[in-house]
């Protein structure tokens, strides 16, 4: 090769080198744009990821609020009653000690009346008019139908005061839960907490049957179990209009414990009972359902490893049928 | 009046009853008791009954409804409401329209008791006693009438 041709060669591939290494450089600076594009697309995805997180977690929150607001008034009717005739009756056993309190003085006196007289005729009038006045005063206060009285109105009034208290251990219990709180749990336990916490608006609405087995104890979070029992048992009497009956039904089945919940209520049109465990779906009105009631018992459910489904007939009634396993998830 | 005065307590809380017999044990009226519509409406046909309390809370009805029923049968009785502050706005409407003489919140003061049935009788007295009255000047008057007639007549 001439020396021409050499330096021509030498150039040409000089030049490519050149091209190469522009391109090599252009591609690592478009590699490195992407990368950082990556890296901050990804970061903002963790940030919706908590975000969404968080507003999951207060709605979860705000639902609960509502069922335990639903119940505030029933609840707080439920405690009126009680209260007001243990505070007449203490009123009333204030009266009848007063009472009392005078007849032990009357007979006091009786025992010592005339005990200053000198004779015997001074003495037995002084102590026979004492004995008149304390015979009377037994007769206007009844003493006999007092003291029989004093029993019960202490009876009624301490039972006033259990009654009380269960209320209040109910509501508690229901609305304290601990999301990691998973312990072996009677379910026929948990139905009659929620019974008793809906107690104050079922009474009004519907005949309650209850038919429970003999169950295992089932391992689970026995505080959002609670709250999935008391949101069927609201649905439940909500879709009964007037008056009509609720029927819970527990069964050991093979692996697993099922639970019904059945209605006379109003019943679930076809056309949207595949919705209704669609998070914000309700027939009610704003300020009657935020709809995720049944999006969270599902949830719920789901978390133990468990199957709900439903069975519904308009005019007739609805069915909700929950298959729990035993063991837990996991098993 | 010489009639007994009786009064007719619908709840259907036991306790509530129990209780409310003894706040009123020293009163001048009866306490009779029932704990649904059927007994009260029973006790209301047997006894010569003049105030009414009801809850408004119940079971089987409510307190308002109740008042109605009681009142197209027994026009004259004298009702008074007794209720948990839950439908407020429900039963003051019911008081503005006069379907009741009286209200009652739960828990109530026995001595506000006391005193609301005592007015509560003499109400039923004094609306007996004017519509008593009312048929004397009536029956005077068409005596009056018929004198003028038969004085007219002679004249």
């Amino acid at each position: 090769m001439s020396e021409q041709d050499l330096i021509a060669e030498n150039t040409a591939l000089t030049n490519a080198l050149l091209r190469e290494r522009k391109a090599r450089k252009l591609a690592e600076s478009l590699l490195e744009e992407r990368a950082v594009e990556l890296f901050l697309a990804n970061r903002d995805l963790e940030e919706s990821i908590k975000t969404l997180k968080s507003s999951n977690l207060q709605l979860l929150q705000s639902e609960k609020m509502a069922s335990v607001g639903q119940l505030a008034a029933g609840v707080a009717h439920e405690i009126n009653n009680p209260v007001g005739f243990i505070s007449s009756n203490l009123g009333t056993l204030r009266d009848y000690i007063e009472d009392v309190r005078q007849v032990i003085d009357a007979q006091g006196f009786a025992v010592k009346a005339g005990g200053e007289c000198q004779d015997v005729e001074q003495y037995s009038e002084v102590n026979a008019k004492a004995i008149a006045n304390l015979e009377a005063l037994l007769e206007k206060v009844d003493l006999d139908f007092l003291m029989l009285d004093i029993n019960d109105l202490l009876d009624e009034s301490i039972d006033g005061v259990s009654r009380i208290k269960k209320i209040v251990a109910d509501l508690l219990d229901f609305s304290r839960t601990n999301s990691s709180d998973y312990k072996n749990s009677d379910i026929n336990a948990l139905l009659e907490q929620a019974l008793s916490v809906a107690w104050n608006e079922l009474k009004y609405k519907a005949e309650i049957n209850k038919d429970f087995g003999e169950l295992p104890l089932v391992y689970c979070n026995s505080g959002k179990l609670a709250q999935v029992f008391l949101n069927l048992l609201l649905n439940a009497s909500h879709a009964i209009e007037e008056r009509g009956s609720i029927t819970i039904t527990t069964k050991h089945v093979g692996v697993n414990v099922r639970i019904v919940v059945t209605d006379s209520g109003v019943g679930i049109p076809k056309n949207i009972l595949a919705n209704i465990f669609d998070p914000f779906f309700t027939t009610k009105t704003v300020s009657e359902g935020t709809g995720l009631g049944l999006h969270i018992v599902r949830s719920v459910i789901d978390a133990h490893g468990g199957v709900i489904s439903v069975d519904s007939q308009v005019g007739s009634g609805t069915s909700f049928i929950i298959l729990l396993p035993v063991a837990g998830l996991d098993s | 009046m010489s009639t007994q005065q009786n009064l007719l307590c619908v709840d259907d809380e036991l306790g509530i009853l129990k209780s409310l017999v003894r706040a009123l044990r020293n009163e001048p009226f009866n306490v009779l008791t029932a704990s649904n519509s059927d007994e009260a409406l029973t006790l209301l046909s047997e006894n010569d009954i003049q105030v009414v309390l009801v809850d408004q809370h119940m079971p089987d009805i409510n307190g308002l409804n109740l008042i109605k029923k009681i009142k197209a049968q027994h026009p004259t009785v004298v009702p008074v409401i007794l209720s948990g502050l839950v439908d407020m706005e429900y039963v003051l409407a019911a008081i503005n329209r006069g379907d009741v003489q009286r209200f009652l919140a739960k828990p109530w003061h026995d001595d506000e008791l006391k005193t609301v049935l005592r007015q509560c009788f003499h109400y039923f007295d004094l609306a007996h006693s004017n519509s008593v009255l009312n048929d004397l000047v009536s029956q005077q008057k068409k005596q009056l009438e018929n004198l003028t007639k038969l004085l007219k007549g002679q004249g």
